[in-house]
């Protein structure tokens, strides 16, 4: 299966201006990025607020969204607050046309997929000094969307998402590929007899 | 007379089933008068049935790096009281690039980084720890935690190791000299539960001397008498366990006294550390830390409070939101701990509280608490550690809990998530007393505190 974050598409629709949704990411309130907060909930509310018809708690609940990292968290946060209000939120809820239409499920599988975002780009940097990270990031929602932003062909969108900090990315992705290279490698080592076997301890902490 | 229960095996104490290691990988640098000197602690005749085998795992340039970490003990700046030492800084800039965590967060200074607790490493450990460690060397280390099912960690054995050096420095502060006697067990690691890994090592890095992991139940004896014969002739310098087994070691009455017990894992009460202290007529050192972060901050002698130790270490007391809290001010103790090269942990909760005072080599952590440990009484009369119920809850997938023992011996669970039925059926095999399981929503219906709880009516 292809990932929009790293594959290219084959077809988008055309969605809402790039500016207009920079300027959405930019007005995020700070409670959107605090670490407390629990994902699978507020991916709900803001697919209430969007206006589709909501994913059930229990798809929700099944997604794992809960059980996120706080990196992946924060950037789900992120997404959330990017399809609550204008302009996604009505171009989600009456469908942008071409025979694409959304629901709960497919906004909030679609924000699970923006969340594997942070791999690549750092979410501190979301909505940071950068406005190339702005136009990365808003960009990558529109990706997991099926969209490109108003006023673009399919081809000039493609090539902007590759130009925008594409070099970047890919060490990026190069990094999270050998992090998880490493993830395997110290499941295996754990799980092998010689660790289990540990080594004598002196104390009781 | 009661009749002799068959103890269910609890995942992981299958007797010598994960002892794989030759005994050259055991202790690499073991001489052949050490290697024969162990050998008798493994025979004694009068020995526990050991249950474990494993060794110190150092090689000689661990030797090298514990004699430097140790000159280290003595020459380091005292913690520091406004923000984190320098030690902790000069090594976060890297911290920030190699740590999967902090790379896909992309924080780039120590004030915006996140508070991490102890769901975080359950969720995924390896996004702790650093890319570019050499992970060769790697062996277990298992918390018991306040929630959910035991935690493995990554460990490195010279961290495993830094405890001799450490003990060394804290006990001479408290002016015992702890020489390295090979006539005498220099440090016994005591339990008193069901089921335990107990081993007979060398501590090669202390000339060779020998120690010991002894479970005191009686059913870790092949003979009862035995336990008091082996104890007196091994004679240990040093007594480590949790509170409630050193009363128990001091409880044995024997002939032989320690030249310090070290305790540590759950709240040493000043009640415990005065009847562990008039009994035996010998100090004890009080230990804090979490199996994460390794030793924090010892308590001893007469001030109050627990000293924050020599360590590459960072300690802050923050509220709800996990904000620092000026000194004096209670409220969750948050640990920066960068020893073990596998898991360096910044700002990591422990759910445990207190306050920070003192400046310097004074600082410390008054009002600790967080570890309290409870006996349960069962029903034929004996005593269990809460430990005991703790390894059967986690056993049987239980998130978080509060067990109480009313004053009839009747014992209430309250449970979240896990194998109720099966859980019942554990606990009335281990207690023998009537036990009911309750399930609640979330940890919010077991109230405020620590999401693990004991409590006894039985004033145990």
């Amino acid at each position: 299966m292809s990932d929009p974050l790293t594959d290219p598409l084959d077809h988008s629709v055309e969605g809402p201006d790039l500016q207009a949704m920079i300027g959405r990411l930019l007005a995020i309130p700070p409670d959107f990025l605090a670490g407390d907060v629990e994902a699978g909930p507020l991916v709900n509310d803001a697919v209430r607020l969007a206006g589709v018809r909501p994913a059930g708690d229990e798809a929700v609940r099944a997604r794992g969204l809960g059980e996120l990292a706080l990196p992946e968290r924060l950037a789900l946060q992120v997404g959330a607050w990017m399809v609550a209000g204008p302009p996604l939120a009505p171009l989600l809820r009456t469908a942008p046309g071409e025979g694409r239409s959304y629901d709960g499920e497919s906004v909030a599988s679609a924000l699970l997929s923006f969340a594997g975002l942070a791999d690549a780009v750092p979410v501190a940097r979301w909505t940071g000094e950068d406005p190339e990270r702005h136009e990365e990031v808003v960009r990558a929602l529109c990706r997991v969307l099926g969209l490109r932003p108003r006023g673009e062909t399919h081809g000039v969108a493609e090539d902007r998402w590759v130009a925008v900090g594409s070099a970047a990315r890919r060490a990026a992705l190069r990094a999270a590929a050998e992090e998880q290279r490493k993830a395997e490698e110290l499941a295996r080592r754990l799980a092998e007899k010689r660790a289990q076997e540990a080594a004598a301890q002196y104390t009781h902490v | 007379m009661s009749e002799r229960r068959t103890p269910d095996v609890l995942p992981g104490y299958e007797p010598l089933g994960a002892a794989v290691r030759t005994d050259d990988e055991r202790w690499p640098t073991a001489s052949p008068d050490g290697r024969r000197r162990l050998d008798g602690l493994r025979c004694h005749p009068s020995a526990p049935v050991w249950t474990h085998e494993c060794g110190d795992l150092l090689t000689p340039e661990d030797h090298a790096a514990l004699d430097a970490w140790t000159d280290g003990l003595a020459t380091d700046p005292p913690a520091g009281d406004d923000g984190p030492p320098p030690a902790v800084l000069e090594r976060l800039d890297r911290l920030l690039a190699v740590v999967p965590f902090y790379r896909r967060l992309g924080v780039d200074r120590w004030e915006q980084l996140p508070t991490i607790s102890r769901a975080d490493l359950a969720r995924a450990v390896a996004d702790f720890v650093p890319v570019d460690a050499d992970l060769s060397r790697v062996v277990q280390g298992t918390s018991s935690g306040s929630t959910g099912s035991a935690l493995v960690i990554p460990w490195h054995p010279l961290d495993i190791a830094r405890d001799l050096p450490l003990l060394e420095h804290l006990l001479s502060r408290c002016g015992i000299t702890w020489p390295r006697d090979p006539s005498r067990l220099g440090l016994l690691n005591v339990v008193h539960q069901e089921q335990a890994f107990t081993y007979a090592s060398t501590m090669t890095w202390r000339d060779e001397q020998l120690m010991s992991r002894v479970n005191l139940h009686p059913s870790a004896w092949t003979d009862l008498d035995h336990r008091a014969a082996f104890l007196s002739e091994v004679n240990p310098q040093v007594v480590s366990g949790s509170a409630l087994t050193l009363m128990d070691y001091v409880d044995l009455g024997l002939p032989v006294t320690p030249l310090a017990f070290v305790s540590g894992a759950v709240d040493l009460s000043p009640a415990a550390r005065s009847y562990v202290e008039s009994r035996s007529g010998t100090t004890v050192l009080d230990l804090y830390g979490l199996r994460e972060t390794g030793p924090v901050a010892a308590a001893y002698g007469s001030r109050e409070g627990h000293h924050l130790l020599p360590r590459t270490i960072h300690v802050e007391v923050v509220d709800d939101a996990g904000r620092s809290l000026a000194d004096g001010s209670a409220g969750e103790i948050v640990v920066t701990s960068l020893e073990n090269p596998y898991l360096p942990l910044l700002r990591y909760r422990t759910g445990d509280r207190g306050a920070l005072t003192g400046a310097g080599r004074d600082r410390r952590i008054v009002g600790l608490e967080g570890r309290a440990a409870v006996r349960f009484v069962t029903g034929d009369g004996r005593t269990v550690q809460s430990v005991e119920l703790t390894q059967r809850l986690q056993q049987h997938g239980v998130r978080a809990w509060a067990v109480r023992q009313r004053a009839d011996g009747s014992v209430l669970a309250r449970c979240l998530g896990g194998n109720h039925p099966a859980l019942r059926e554990a606990f009335d095999r281990l207690l023998q007393q009537p036990v009911e399981v309750e399930p609640v929503s979330g940890p919010v219906a077991l109230g405020p505190g620590k999401p693990r709880r004991f409590a006894s009516e039985l004033g145990q």
